[in-house]
């Protein structure tokens, strides 16, 4: 048994009543890579606020290398080696790479004086340490997700960490990055330096973790080697039910296609697209960041118009250079990422449903018509489940997966027919994703005709009844979701 | 070689300054006064008050606030330093004019702060509602009435000159000492913006707050820096306009706040802060003054020449904008073939 870095011993926390940590405890090893898993609001990224020490324990300690702490402060807990990586990786965008990496450790220090030289010599030491090359002059605004992240690594380093925290670290990451990242984190492991990896990709969990925690409603439901997991026992430990997955069959029956689309072209996109889409259709496309999966989306609402190519809608030629083109041709997306693209997240849950439909509430004399738009939105409410205590709260205090149905019902107040699903459940946890998977069956079973993007390999598999694979712009192959196992399809996407 | 030349392309700067030289040489062609060493002063001259107030503007832009409230600090100094000297009739030196303009700005500078740092109040909304009170109380307890029979240390000051020149018609313009002023400012900034961690601090809390916060940055300490230290700018380039006019008018500066951001935008600080250069600044600054002395040179009457300075403001933001909506719309997906 390797030392103990870190151990969390019995600790309660709660806000405003609610009790968010029923006495959980964790340890970490010297060098060990941990997984701490659970759905949102399982306590996860309450427990790492403790061990940052962001929030201060109600009761129990938290023990690093042999010395207590009741309380510890943010700033003693980066004295103690613990560095957290955030999933927005709290870097500069506006400063260079050599400043991003240097400048917390410069203000640890308690530096007061800029030293250039000594900045650039640290930054390259501390990237020279993972083995990554990088201009340490260029803007990180400029940088890809991963190298953005490298840089945040390269930071914990430059603090002498011994255990870095990494909250979903490759939710944005393409297959190769992730591996790669996987390849670092080992390499740091060799100088003894501890990794928790928070994180609900379970596959990931099972190919890096050494040990495993899981959390359910704050408190500790099991803790072991990852070893003794296999995914449908990791499942039920995190959301405590059986989660069977079947495979989606439709119920076409039109001659017609709902959605034809013929050799769409977008430079520096795609190229040569052709594809139809039935009523009552999950259609797959799947392929790697950077196939122009998004790309083609985002054409075929409007947002990029194509170049070159046609699309019909109920086998009539339509013209689409706008997303109001799209709208009024029934054609709907739902973004990659709700937060910045498909959400208002101060505002209310209700104003966001009603926001791509207000014309509709218009009375007489342009007046709003308060009482018909609440009682729509009610119904959306209750057809998605979103657990709400009231529609008028801002959507920022929904969960991840609520907020992703909020923006699901924002496009199906507006009647589309054809729903295009951009990563439908990126960075929602394993339940949320069950229960959003069941709302897209249903819509297809009512006759919608969906689109799901995704490269989420399960996901696809599951849902779709028939998958386009995406590779550099082109689409290279079409599969239905009878006549291909995941390992084969994650193979053919990946290879080049 | 050819990286660093698309390095310097790719900067705002540098379309500042050739669009400087662009519009140097349009001017010159039309009437070759303007090519000369007696119009480059008078262009330093009347740019030597706005740069002052530009590089406040600048570091609180950096740090993603506003300070509309700079022209009101500087009137607040400025006069009421004067009327002190003037009652009192004081026959020293400029320096003790110009400590208590320091003074006036800071004071003024820390209320700014502690609205902003400790009260949470939006910049905008803090430094317009200070903008109107220092105004307003100044007007009303100190007095309205311009001076401009000026206690003897401004009036020297205002007489000094760095250098002169005349020219064939026998006018003379004149490099003023206050020119040094400008350049003790511009060089402390300087090195406090780019060698000392408080002021990394202020890009950083300009590029991510929450980032900063996490990062171990005082943030509250930071904002109270920033606004105190840009009163105390401001305090000074309103004392540095009184000595220039040998005039102190609190109704002078109204309404000039808007040119100096303007000019600080133009210079390339984003105003949803991060970005920005003291050098980019003082293009901005140069840019501006060029365009209202001297486009009465070609015979652009003066109404015009607002209309232009207004079309530049337009351009010189729009190009910055449109560059970040492109490289924001830009696909690169390698399409195979």
């Amino acid at each position: 048994m390797s030392e103990v870095f870190l151990s969390v011993n019995n600790v309660f926390k709660s806000f405003a009543g609610v009790q968010a940590l029923k006495g959980v405890s964790i340890s970490i090893g010297k060098g060990e890579i941990r997984c701490l898993a659970g759905e949102n609001g399982s306590g996860k990224s309450t427990l790492i606020k403790v061990i940052s020490g962001f929030y201060t324990p109600d009761s129990g300690e938290i023990i690093i290398e042999g010395n207590k702490h009741t309380a510890l402060s943010p700033i003693e807990s980066i004295r103690n080696g613990i560095q957290v990586i955030y999933q927005d990786f709290s870097i500069f965008p506006n400063l260079t790479v050599a400043e991003n990496i240097s400048l917390n450790s410069q203000l640890a220090d308690n530096k007061r004086l800029m030293n250039w030289a000594q900045i650039r010599a640290n930054a390259q030491a501390a990237l020279n340490r993972i083995g990554v090359k990088m201009d340490l002059d260029i803007k990180v605004e400029m940088l890809s997700v991963a190298d953005k992240q490298l840089v945040a690594i390269s930071r914990a380093l430059l603090q002498n960490a011994k255990l870095i925290i990494m909250d979903e670290p490759t939710t944005a990451l393409t297959q190769k990055e992730v591996s790669s990242l996987f390849k670092i984190i080992k390499q740091v492991q060799k100088e003894g330096i501890a990794t928790l990896f928070v994180s609900h990709k379970l596959d990931e969990v099972l190919e890096i973790s050494e040990k495993v925690t899981i959390l359910r409603n704050g408190e500790n439901v099991v803790d072991g080697d990852v070893k003794d997991f296999d995914m449908s026992k990791f499942v039920y430990y995190m959301t405590g039910r059986e989660i069977v997955s079947t495979t989606f069959a439709p119920k076409t029956g039109d001659k017609e296609p709902l959605l034809k689309v013929e050799n769409l072209s977008l430079k520096g996109g795609f190229k040569d697209i052709s594809f139809e889409l039935f009523k009552g259709e999950i259609l797959g496309i799947t392929g790697l960041l950077g196939s122009g999966r998004t790309e083609l989306a985002l054409s075929i609402f409007g947002a990029h118009p194509a170049n070159k190519g046609n699309i019909y809608v109920k086998g009539k030629k339509v013209k689409i250079h706008s997303i109001l083109d799209a709208i009024r041709n029934k054609i709907a997306y739902v973004p990659e990422d709700r937060l910045t693209e498909g959400l208002f997240l101060p505002q209310s849950i209700n104003r966001n449903i009603q926001v791509s439909v207000l014309k509709r509430y218009r009375k007489k004399l342009g007046i709003y018509d308060k009482k018909s738009a609440k009682e729509n939105v009610q119904k959306w409410v209750k057809e998605l489940s979103i657990k709400t205590a009231d529609p008028e709260l801002p959507v920022v205090t929904l969960s991840g997966g609520n907020q992703q149905r909020v923006v699901l019902a924002k496009w199906l107040a507006s009647d589309p027919e054809i729903l295009i699903l951009n990563g439908p459940t990126v960075g929602v946890d394993i339940g949320s994703k069950t229960d959003i998977h069941q709302i897209i069956r249903n819509l297809a079973e009512k006759g919608f005709g969906i689109i799901v993007i995704s490269d989420d390999i399960p996901e696809v598999l599951h849902n779709c009844n028939r998958i386009l694979i995406m590779k550099k712009g082109r689409i290279v192959g079409e599969t239905d979701n009878r006549s291909i196992t995941e390992k084969e399809l994650s193979m053919n996407l990946s290879q080049a | 070689m050819n990286r660093s030349i698309r390095k310097i392309a790719g900067k705002n700067e540098f379309y500042v300054l050739i669009t400087i030289v662009v519009l140097c040489i349009v001017i010159g062609l039309i009437n070759n006064a303007f090519l000369t060493l007696s119009s480059a002063f008078d262009i330093i001259r009347s740019g030597i008050e706005m740069g002052i107030f530009a590089v406040g503007a600048y570091i609180v832009i950096v740090s993603g606030g506003i300070d509309v409230s700079c022209t009101a600090v500087g009137t607040f100094a400025m006069f009421t330093t004067t009327k002190i000297l003037y009652d009192s009739k004081y026959e020293g030196g400029i320096l003790l004019a110009l400590v208590m303009a320091v003074g006036f700005g800071l004071i003024l500078g820390i209320l700014n702060g502690t609205l902003i740092a400790y009260l949470k109040i939006p910049p905008l909304i803090a430094t317009l509602a200070t903008g109107g009170i220092i105004n307003g109380f100044m007007l009303f307890f100190i007095g309205s009435r311009e001076i401009s029979n000026v206690p003897k240390g401004i009036y020297n000051a205002g007489k000094s000159m760095l250098a002169v020149v005349e020219n064939e018609h026998g006018f003379k313009s004149a490099l003023p000492s206050t020119l040094l002023i400008l350049i003790g400012v511009l060089i402390v900034t300087f090195f406090i913006m780019r060698y000392t961690m408080l002021g990394r601090g202020i890009f950083a809390i300009g590029g991510d707050m929450i980032s900063a916060q996490r990062a171990g940055f005082n943030i509250k300490r930071t904002q109270m820096f920033i606004y105190a230290y840009v009163g105390i700018i401001s305090g000074l380039a309103g004392m540095v306009h009184t000595i220039m006019m040998i005039n102190s008018n609190p109704l002078d500066l109204s309404g000039k706040e808007m040119m100096v951001i303007a000019a600080v935008v133009i210079g390339g600080a984003r105003i949803t802060g991060g970005h920005g250069s003291l050098t980019g600044t003082m293009l901005g600054v140069s840019l501006v003054t060029i365009m209202s002395n001297s486009l009465i040179l070609i015979g652009i009457p003066s109404f015009w020449q607002r209309f232009v300075t207004g079309l530049i403001i337009l351009i010189g933001t729009g190009i910055t904008a449109y560059q970040a909506k492109r490289m924001k719309k830009q696909l690169n997906v390698e399409v195979a073939d």
